[in-house]
């Protein structure tokens, strides 16, 4: 992570700071390859990582072609330093008769013939190439030329390709995105081998300057949604971005909301999908999470695997997990309702276990749920935090003993104890953390209303969050879409995975500009054609 | 961006219709038709039915005469600029009352069946601060509302009745037929009141996307509301008895709290019918106050409907207030009713036939 | 500034709910759930004794039992003197900690003098109440009520329970009225009074439900024993099981059938004066006993038929007299059947209905079945 420590260390000059991120281009280079130093020098002063290396190219006493590379110390790939461009120069070159070559024809000679690098650029003002060099560039100043090279050396440390963290499956591929914009759009190119996947890049961030890429698929993805994202996209002004949740609450629809407007993934396959579906991808440098928008609350609750598994269980594993999401919001709400204030609605026998275990409990029911859910809440970030050993531990000492300790000690009923802990595992059946994470929210929101007026609290809760997601949109799609007009063709993948044939269209919500998904292509039993290739 | 024109479709128009015209009458309706036709109680619900449907074609046959206009606009260019303002508060005040005397009858009910200590005002507050910030938002998010509900309450509600049909005695249907025409006719006009909610339609015309459907809005809206009004009377009557339920104020929650889960989950369901049954009111009370915000945003041509979102707040709230006790509220909804004979029929046919003779004579002359 | 908007809409809320919130919470533990309420006529004045009981809910868990100290009943009961029903509730709030509580409340219990003296007050305290379990069980008890809730069963930790599950039973016995308080106040309001109810009887240990209690315009007018209630619930078409007994010239042994399936049909069959119905109830049963040495063969099984079916004529006779004759009150749904199926007849009735019932006249024709022999021939 060194560019981003260099940036921060780094004098404020001139250049960097163009609301457009594009680099000062008015200070060209000098001929003169010292003064040019002097000038890099300056721009990069106290940056202790900077290596700039001297050198004469070829045969040093025949020619007097003077040349500086510049790089970022563990930006660049220094083998690639070493055998592409100090080798070519410095010995390679000697093979080639040089005294004649001044100028121009000197620059090309170097381009077309010597430097064996993958990628170069030329450029002849100081901004481009300072960025370069603290993007991982190398940069190639050249004595008697008011033009430099731009050499690609990128080559920091960084992660592997690995097995996503948060998105295990159990079918489906296992690679995952990285911490590198290139690779990560690589991955996804990887999958769409398609001309129309478009990939757009903005720099964000006046000091992080971090790649931000806007990919999408021209002919799904509908037009006016692309532009949106863009607009709003240049619209960020911010000293930096360090995660794409930065861009996400930026560029986020409404900010009030519990609920994310964005899908975030950090599987390629999941992106692919969204693409093909019509979204719009937000790759950002530096994090392996991708956003995918727009967004309604039912793709919240799809996970890749719906659609690898047969579709019953697709179908059941959907209708699970929003089960569990009802039972996340609304468990404890509706336990402290019906306890404290319906006790009628519970059948006598039960009514009277509760009633037993309640006994001698001092606190209101209201307030037991409160305890218990509040430190579960704890148990959790701490769990969390802390590395994997430790956190099982603490996981079973708070969850077992302290949970158990509580109940002897008569501070909670037991009957409290397993109602949120369903909750709370529950809660967490939801694919994605941020909604899990709001959905524990409205847990709290909804056990206060239930506390307040019974089940006329919750209902009220239940009306309110309502009334919040039918306002709510991302990118002026609609959050509950398609379940707001009595069309029941979204219905196919909704609640349930209808079987993948008959999934003909693209969802609604994305607006894709063609619709059809696929034609029907299934082998018919008694289909006369088919059968021929039998006989 | 998107889909943010504000305007609904054919779909969410039934919608609409579906969710203004059932609400309290769930529970009062089957008591209403009982008292007045016994045994033909059914027949009553559908003749009323038919009825409303009537009203409802008429209604169909101003809007698709208005072109773009609003309904006030419309009465004022038969009828002249001060009988269109005056319709128009008319109807504005008609719209307002119905958004009270729903909130007053369901806080009533809340009273009864949930929360005894509990004062009326919370129940009356807590729902109009919901709506009037859900209507801040303008027609589409409300019937989107409206849709997204609709499942909620329905399904729930019919699998409660069909429970409560264990013991069912559909003997207590007959006799078939014995009851005067003229107390039939009586029944089905007391108890077309509660299937009235169609006249909404005509103030949120503009946000009509098809209005050459709007016939078929009517017919399918009053269809669903009058098969599902008469399957509650029925299944009410038949397990309840006639008697019972003449005499009961709110039939259908006792009815609903003889029934217990299958499976001894939950005991008893009437607090949980009650809270599903807050959706419905809901969605009612939605309803006439956006037309009432919008009936008075037309007759003073404001730009904004919000300002009389926030103005009708307070009339609302106290015309809710206002009745003493639940008898009180019977007579106000009595009294809602007869006006809905006017703004639902009355008035609806002479606009109508006005326009007609109207363009007749215009194009004439 | 949106943020200060929400904010403020946020603290403002808060403030309501917690100024003026929580009206009717009551926690589980600080309410009484009522399993019986007993109603008998108090020694003074023409005020009620109201009886409640209900469990004590520490003595009842396993675990509260070892605090609780183990002795003791787990029912607890208490008594008041009052004007109505809910009096007595509200009259017991200054003697008890918690709050009572009726939604679990499964058995009703109406003390014999009670009824007799009318049971109106029971009829509008549950038609205005919205707490009383509607699938709860009303009875009349002979004698006090009170006797009945002072029974220590041992079977079921609640005495409600008990009493409330016994009506479970009636498939085997068919002998006593099967009613729930639903379906009381349904019949109460039609009939405008007249219904039967069931009867219990205290016994030392235990308390016996058969038999029915008559009751006619709100008031108790006399009993019905456990085979005429037979005799009626076949009327009614509410028999579900049971057994018959009956002995076969020359056997010294009884046979004993069980009645597997029932369907009554009543029709009328002439009205003049009086109207003539006709019953038929249609039985299948089975055998569960025989002497010894019978041999079960065709005729025999002809022959048992033949008999099942005149045992089963008796008992229905046998119990609509006793209705027509001693007490005179239409609980077998004769008129109704008329106001429904005969609106025309019924007009021509109607007015004087009450005298033209005892006189009635009644055939009744079984046909039974024989399907099961056991497994034995």
């Amino acid at each position: 992570m060194g560019i981003f420590d260099t940036l921060g260390k780094r004098k404020k000059t001139e250049i960097f700071f163009e609301r457009d991120m594009t680099p000062d281009k008015n200070r060209k280079l000098y001929k003169d390859i010292d003064e040019n130093l002097k000038v890099f020098k300056e721009y990069l002063a106290d940056c202790d990582d900077l290596i700039i290396r001297e050198f004469v190219m070829g045969n040093p006493d025949k020619t007097k072609h003077r040349m500086a590379m510049i790089n970022i110390d563990g930006l660049v790939d220094k083998r690639l330093v070493h055998e592409e461009i100090m080798k070519s120069l410095m010995l390679h070159a000697r093979q080639t008769p040089l005294e004649h070559s001044v100028g121009d024809k000197f620059l090309q000679l170097i381009k077309v013939g010597l430097l064996t690098v993958a990628e170069l650029k030329e450029t002849d003002n100081f901004g481009e190439l300072v960025l370069a060099v603290l993007c991982g560039d190398t940069a190639l100043i050249i004595d008697k030329l008011d033009r430099a090279l731009i050499l690609n050396t990128k080559g920091w440390e960084k992660r592997g390709v690995e097995e996503p963290q948060t998105e295990s499956v159990i079918r489906g591929p296992r690679d995952g995105f990285t911490e590198t914009y290139r690779v990560n759009v690589a991955l996804v190119r990887r999958r769409i081998k398609d001309p129309n996947l478009k990939v757009k890049t903005v720099r964000i961030g006046r000091h992080t300057r971090t790649d931000v890429g806007v990919l999408y698929i021209k002919g799904i993805a509908n037009p006016s949604i692309v532009e949106e994202v863009l607009k709003r996209l240049n619209k960020v002004d911010i000293d930096g971005v360090l995660e794409s949740g930065y861009i996400e609450q930026m560029i986020e629809d409404n900010w009030v909301s519990f609920f994310p407007q964005f899908r975030r993934t950090e599987r390629p396959d999941v992106a692919a999908a969204a693409l093909l579906e019509g979204n719009v991808l937000i790759i950002c440098d530096t994090t392996p999470f991708v956003l995918i928008a727009p967004t309604t609350l039912f793709s919240l609750f799809h996970s890749s695997e719906d659609y690898y598994e047969r579709w019953y269980i697709a179908s059941l594993i959907r209708l699970l997990r929003f089960a569990a999401a009802a039972l996340a919001i609304a468990a404890p709400s509706f336990y402290v309702a019906m306890v404290a204030y319906h006790p009628g609605m519970l059948p006598t026998d039960l009514a009277l276990s509760i009633g037993a275990t309640r006994e001698g409990v001092p606190f209101s029911t209201t307030v037991e749920a409160l305890i218990m859910m509040l430190s579960l809440e704890v148990l959790r970030e701490a769990g969390i935090r802390l590395p994997g050993p430790i956190g099982q531990t603490i996981g079973i000492v708070g969850g077992l003993v302290v949970g158990e300790a509580a109940v002897r000690a008569g501070i909670v009923s037991p009957i409290m104890v397993i109602l949120i802990a369903i909750n709370a595992i529950s809660s967490f059946a939801v694919p994605n953390f941020s909604v899990a994470i709001g959905f524990r929210l409205l847990t709290f929101i909804f056990l206060i209303l239930a506390s307040v007026a019974g089940l006329y609290g919750v209902m009220l809760g239940f009306l309110g969050l309502t009334v919040h997601l039918v306002t709510l949109k991302s990118f002026g799609v609609p959050y509950l879409s398609p379940v707001i007009s009595f069309k029941f063709t979204g219905l196919r993948d909704l609640v349930v995975r209808a079987p993948l044939p008959s999934l003909k269209e693209r969802p609604e919500y994305t607006v894709p500009v063609d619709k059809t998904r696929m034609r029907d292509s299934r082998v018919k039993e008694r289909g006369g054609g088919e059968e021929n290739d039998n006989g | 961006m998107i889909m943010d024109d504000d305007r609904i479709s054919t779909e969410q128009a039934i919608a609409l219709i579906v969710n203004a015209a059932v609400g309290v009458g769930i529970l009062s309706l089957p008591r209403v038709a009982v008292k007045s036709a016994g045994p033909d109680c059914w027949i009553v619900v559908l003749l009323g039915g038919l009825i409303a449907l009537f009203g409802a074609l008429v209604v169909g046959g101003i809007i698709k005469r208005l072109e773009g206009r609003t309904f006030v606009d419309y009465i004022s260019l038969v009828f002249g600029r001060p009988v269109g303002l005056i319709l128009g508060v008319v109807y504005g005040i008609y719209f307002t009352l119905i958004a009270a005397v729903v909130l007053r009858g369901f806080a009533e009910v809340m009273k009864n069946f949930a929360l005894e200590e509990t004062p009326l005002e919370f129940f009356v507050v807590t729902l109009l601060v919901l709506s009037a910030y859900l209507i801040r938002h303008g027609l589409e998010p409300m019937v989107r509302l409206m849709v997204v509900n609709f499942p909620f309450w329905f399904i729930p509600s019919v699998a409660m009745l069909i429970l409560s049909l264990y013991n069912a005695d559909f003997s207590e249907l007959l006799p078939f037929l014995r009851t005067p025409p003229e107390k039939l006719l009586q029944g089905a006009l007391s108890s077309m009141l509660s299937l009235v909610g169609f006249e909404v339609l005509l103030t949120s015309a503009q946000g009509l996307k098809t209005v050459k459907d709007v016939n078929k809005v009517m017919v399918v809206s009053m269809g669903i509301v009058t098969a599902y009004y008469t399957f509650v009377v029925v299944t009410v009557v038949v397990s309840m008895g006639i008697a019972e339920t003449s005499r009961t104020i709110w039939p259908t929650m006792a009815v609903v709290r003889r029934i217990s889960v299958p499976g001894e989950i939950l005991e008893r369901m009437d607090a949980l019918a009650v809270a599903l049954w807050v959706m419905v009111v809901f969605t009612t009370v939605c309803a006439y106050y956006f037309a009432a915000s919008i009936t008075f945003t037309n007759v003073f041509r404001a730009r904004e409907f919000k300002i009389f979102d926030s103005i009708l707040f307070p009339w609302i709230y106290l015309a809710a207030m206002l009745p003493e006790n639940i008898l009180e509220v019977e007579d106000w909804l009595k009294f809602a009713g007869n006006f809905s004979i006017l703004t639902c029929f009355l008035l609806p046919i002479i606009i109508l036939v006005a326009g007609m003779a109207r363009d007749k004579w215009g194009r004439k002359g | 500034m949106k943020l200060r908007k929400i904010i403020l809409a946020g603290l403002l809320s808060i403030a309501i709910f917690a100024v003026s919130g929580c009206w009717d919470m009551v926690d589980i533990d600080r309410r009484f759930f009522v399993g019986n309420i007993g109603i008998d006529k108090a020694a003074v004045d023409d005020k009620l004794k109201v009886e409640f009981t209900m469990p004590i809910v520490r003595k009842i868990s396993g675990e509260g039992g070892q605090g609780g100290g183990g002795g003791g009943s787990t029912i607890a009961s208490v008594s008041t003197v009052a004007d109505s029903i809910h009096a007595a509730a509200r009259q017991m709030s200054h003697r008890l900690s918690r709050r009572l509580f009726f939604e679990h409340t499964r058995v009703i219990l109406i003390g014999e003098e009670a009824a007799r003296d009318g049971i109106e007050g029971v009829v509008n305290f549950l038609s205005r109440n919205t707490e009383i379990n509607r699938r709860g069980r009303i009875m009349v008890v002979k004698g006090k009520a009170e006797d009945a809730l002072k029974v220590k069963n041992e079977y079921e930790t609640l005495h409600a329970m008990y009493i409330a599950n016994i009506f479970e039973n009636w498939m085997f016995c068919s002998k006593f009225i099967e009613i729930t308080i639903d379906d009381f106040m349904k019949s109460v309001y039609s009939t405008k009074g007249n219904v039967l109810l069931s009867r219990l009887t205290p016994g030392k240990m235990d308390v016996s439900i058969g038999g029915a209690a008559v009751i006619k315009n709100y008031k108790l007018v006399g009993w019905l024993d456990e085979n005429e209630t037979l005799g009626v619930n076949f009327v009614l078409g509410k028999v579900r099981g049971g057994d018959l007994t009956f002995k076969q010239p020359g056997e010294d042994y009884p046979v004993v059938m069980s009645i597997i399936q029932i369907s009554t049909k009543m029709e009328l069959v002439e009205a003049g004066t009086y109207p003539k119905f006709k019953i038929s109830p249609r039985i299948v049963a089975d055998i569960v006993e025989t002497p010894v040495d019978a041999k079960i063969d065709g005729d025999k099984l002809k022959s048992l038929e033949k008999d099942l079916e005149e045992k089963v004529n008796q008992i229905i006779l046998k119990g609509v007299k006793k209705l027509q004759k001693e007490f005179q009150v239409d609980v077998l749904g004769f008129g109704e059947y008329l106001y429904k199926y005969r609106p025309d007849i019924w007009e021509y009735y109607r007015e004087d209905w009450e005298n033209i019932f005892p006189d009635v006249e009644v055939v009744v024709d079984t046909k039974a079945t024989i399907r099961g022999i056991g497994a034995s021939l």
